[in-house]
Order: C-alpha cells, then structure tokens, then sequence
C-alpha cells in the first residue's frame, strides 16, 4: 500500500506542477476561443476542466457514495453506531440486474474471505491450545498469535507489526 | 441503536437531519452538503446559528450592487471566495447561502436586468425571452452547484477512501487526511474555474450579448486565490471537525447526529438506473452548452454521457462490472489524478489539432474526452459494505 501513496504523492507534485504550466491568457470577452483562451495550453486546460465537471463533479464523482455520517472520524465505523445501517450511500434499493450480479459477486467474494480468516483464527486458537498443553511450543499458524508467543522483542525495527497491532484495535 | 435526541440538540438535528431528509427525494446531493455541516453542533449555538448565517449572507451578496444587475455571480470575485470558503468548511452555510442567493436573483432577474438587454433579446416573443433568461440561469447556477456541493462532496470521497489509516500512525492521521482534504478541494476549484471561463458564456449569449471581461476575470486570472482559498480552508476544516469529535462539549451530539442522518441515508430510495442516467445526460448537456457551435454539439453530448453514464452504472452487462471490479481497487485519490494527467494530455492534443478551426468545438471535443476518461476511472455501480476501502476497512 505504501506503493499507492508514494504514487499519489508523485501524481499530486505533478498536478502541482501541471497547474503551473498552462499560460493564463490576457482577460478578453470570451466571444471566441483565441479571446477566451489565448494559447493552447490555457484553452488544453479550460478542457480539461469542462470535461472534468461534466465527467467527473456531475458524474459519478459528486456522489457521496457513502453517507455523511460514515465520514465523520469516529462516527461511522462502526454498524452498530450507524444506525445499523452498512449500506453504500449510492447502493440502489432496488438494483438493477448487472448491478445485482455485481453485488453478489463482491459478497461471495467477501464471504470467502470471511471463512478464510475465521479458519485461521480457528486454526490458531486450535493450536494455541495445544500449544499451552505442551507447555509453550508456538503456535503453527496465526499472525497474532505469532507476535503473542514472540513478544514486544522479537519484532524486527520497523516492522509494521505494531502498527497492524494498533488497526485492529482501533 | 439509535437513540432519541435530547432537546439540548433539537435546532441541530433540525438544521443536519430533518432538512436532508426533507431535500433527499428532489436533491440528494444538496441533502449530503446540509448534512456535511453536522460537525459544527460540537459547540454551543454554532451549529444552530451558522445556516442562519448562511441565509443572511446569501440575501447579503444577492442584494449587493455588484451582483445585482450582474448577468452572471462571477464578476464578484468576493463572492466566489466566500462560496468556496463555506462550501469546503460547511456544507449547511454553503447550500443556505446559495438557495438565498438563488431565490432572491431569480425574483430579480428581470428587473435587475432589464436596462441591459440588447435589442436583438428585446425583439424575440417574450416566451423565447423567459426561456433564454433563465435557462441561462439555470446554466449558472447548475455550474454554482459543482463548486458548492459536488466538489466538497467528492473531496470526501477520495479522503475516505484513501488508505491513510492503514500505513500512517495513528497520531499522523488527521493531518495527513487534512492535507490530502485541503489538496483535492484545490485541485477541484481548480478545475471549476478552467471550466467556468468557456462555460458561462449562456449568461450572455442566450441573451443574444457577448461576455464582458469583468465576468471571465476573475475565474480567468485570479483562480490562484481561490485555490489557496479551498486548500486552506479544507486542512482547517479537517482538523476543527478532529477536534469536533474529540475535545468539543457537545460531541456526543455531532456523533448522534451523523449516525441518524448515515441511517436516513442509506434508507431512502433512490432514483432507478434510467432516470439517473438521463438526468445525468440533460445535466452535462446543460453545463457544456457554452462550448456548443452548434445545436449538432448539444446532442452529441447528450448521446455520449447517455452511454458512458449507463456503463458507468454496470447497464452494459458484464464488460462493464469486471471493469468496475479492476478499477475500484485503485484509491480513488490515484484515480483522480490520472484522469486529471490522462484527460490534460488528451485535451492537449485534440485542442492542438482543432485550433485552427477557431470555434469552441477543441475545448468541447477535449472536454468530452476527458469526461470519457473521469466516466471510465469512476464506475457508479453500487458497492457492497466494506468495499469502498479507506478507513471503514481499516
């Protein structure tokens, strides 16, 4: 993940720089393109941002796909705090066929990943259990578990054990 | 569990839930911005009061003599900036400054107007005139709303939705989520005001007039402004609603608030696939009228957003949802800023092809290619709960 954000910071210097370099034209009336934009570049950008609107502000960008409430730091993570309510703020009450379709691909999808980890957990458990029988032996398989038996120490310098330690008990 | 407000918090919950449950059937969007304000009942009397303020300081801009006999809001520049500044801070203020805004210069419209209107408007019957005038309107203020509601909206979105949670501590969250916030809020008013020096042209050509300077100035040459105006108000924003949540009085009450309007959210119906679809298409055929030659133009973009707004909503069939599936993994901030990069570079090439033709249809061709690329990187198929990524996830 840190790969994305060295890429979003990359993409951010070069919108930043991308600002820059579109010349402003001299203010004319705008009666034609070389009034209103006076070089290609700043006409390339008066484009970019029209279709930016249409496309991007009134399209699918402008929606708050999930409620107000779930954005608020602390106020949505949780279902229970929320009302309750899990549900996108763009997922339609009544779908359509291909949204429907996808939906249940996403769900079976997650759904495996559910049983994946409460496998694990399970499996974990199972051999922290007989882990205690036979007086501390580690347990076979469990990220948690791992860190449990090898303690504070055993962590490698920065490693992002800790910081997982710390998301999962926010 | 939701649990009752107390009377303590009976103005709030009027102001942050009962409106946008009110607005949620004609204008979810707008119903989110009045939403977005719920972090300000952390204190006494701010979240009550600021909408009222919003109200006054809309009557307050429409009455004033700048904009008064203006065709268009863009020749205020101070205007502009306090609009920005209230949209990314709070969207309650900013919606109520903008429907006072609009209610009191659609009733003045005429009047206000009138002295200005050339003889070419004057000779039409009136009913071309009524339709020309405030179907122009209608334009500007289609094109006020972007700024004021979609763009803080979006903002959000790409906020959320970056994984800030899961590879920064903690303690550096809430500022690296207030600097990504302030960042996307300039970038956007940034493409608003590119947009705006083509697209306000209906203010005056639909009257049969030309643009006069004064209303291309300031989104022209003075966007720096406003841009740093959005970035700054959107880190302080990110940090005072921090703040909301953690140390302010009422803090329960911003996070009750938020949990029955999230509720309220998720409930309502929405409009089916075809009208949004449609709507969709009259929307963006309305906001790219200023570059139109043609009525030939008008349609061609009508068309296009018809189909990639359908695509867009998974109505293609299964192409359209492995797409969707490919593309959502991607943060939505990384997918912004590729459309920005990808779309400028197209743009860059149609409008270097087309120039020699000295009509708008480079920037319009170039703006349909970069609405096909915004269209393409951000699918509107509904997400299951947990997949939106971002801090739900984490």
């Amino acid at each position: 993940m840190n790969r994305w954000i060295g890429w979003a910071i990359a993409g951010l210097c070069a919108f930043g720089f991308m600002l820059i370099v579109p010349a402003i034209a001299l203010a004319d009336n705008c009666s034609g393109l070389a009034d209103c934009f006076g070089t290609g570049g700043a006409a390339a950008a008066g484009a970019a941002g029209a279709g930016g609107l249409a496309g991007g502000l009134a399209g699918g960008l402008g929606s708050g796909r999930r409620g107000p409430g779930r954005t608020m730091p602390g106020a949505g993570s949780d279902p229970e705090q929320a009302g309750g309510s899990n549900v996108p703020r763009d997922a339609p009450t009544g779908p359509s066929g291909p949204e429907r379709e996808y939906a249940r691909q996403q769900r079976e999808q997650q759904e495996r990943a559910a049983r994946e980890a409460q496998r694990a957990r399970e499996t974990t458990v199972k051999a922290r259990e007989e882990g205690a029988f036979e007086q501390g032996a580690p347990p076979a398989t469990g990220m948690g578990a791992t860190d449990e038996f090898h303690g504070e120490g055993a962590r490698a310098p920065g490693s992002n054990v800790e910081r997982d330690d710390d998301t999962r008990a926010r | 569990m939701i649990t009752q407000p107390d009377r303590e918090g009976a103005v709030e919950r009027f102001w942050h839930v009962v409106m946008p449950r009110w607005l949620q059937p004609w204008a979810p969007r707008a119903a989110d911005a009045v939403a977005d304000g719920a972090w300000t009942a952390g204190w006494p009397w701010v979240g009550a009061a600021a909408p009222v303020a919003g109200i006054l300081i809309g009557v307050l801009f429409a009455r004033s003599d700048a904009l008064r006999t203006a065709h268009i809001y863009t020749v205020s520049l101070g205007f502009l900036a306090v609009m920005v500044v209230l949209a990314v801070l709070d969207g309650a203020v900013a919606v109520a400054a903008m429907g006072a805004f609009i209610v009191l210069d659609v009733i003045t419209a005429w009047s206000g107007l009138r002295g200005s209107f050339r003889s070419a408007f004057l000779h039409l019957p009136w009913i071309a005139q009524a339709v020309r005038l405030y179907g122009s309107m209608l334009v500007g203020y289609l094109l006020l709303s972007m700024l004021t509601v979609r763009a803080p909206l979006f903002a959000r979105r790409v906020v959320d939705e970056a994984p800030i949670d899961r590879v920064v501590r903690p303690q550096a969250a809430a500022a690296v989520r207030a600097v990504l916030y302030g960042a996307v809020c300039g970038a956007l008013v940034w493409v608003w005001c590119q947009a705006m020096i083509v697209l306000i042209r209906p203010a005056f050509t639909w009257l049969k007039d030309s643009p006069y300077v004064a209303a291309i100035l300031p989104v022209q040459t003075r966007w720096p402004l406003l841009v740093a105006l959005a970035a700054v108000a959107g880190v302080g924003r990110i940090l005072l609603e921090e703040i909301a949540l953690s140390r302010a009085p009422r803090r329960d009450l911003v996070r009750r608030l938020t949990a029955e309007r999230s509720h309220d959210a998720a409930a309502l119906p929405l409009l089916p696939v075809t009208a949004r679809v449609t709507l969709q298409a009259v929307v963006a055929t309305l906001l790219l009228a200023g570059a139109f030659t043609t009525a030939l133009d008008g349609l061609i973009v009508f068309v296009l957003t018809g189909l990639l707004a359908a695509w867009a909503y998974g109505v293609a069939g299964r192409p359209a949802l492995v797409w969707a599936g490919i593309v959502q993994r991607v943060p939505a901030v990384v997918r912004l800023i590729a459309a920005l990069a990808l779309g400028y570079w197209f743009a860059g090439n149609i409008v270097a092809r087309l120039w020699a033709t000295q009509t708008f249809r480079p920037v319009l061709f170039g703006g349909l290619a970069v609405m096909t690329v915004f269209y393409l990187l951000f699918p509107q198929i509904g997400l299951p709960s947990g997949e939106a990524g971002g801090r739900d996830a984490a």
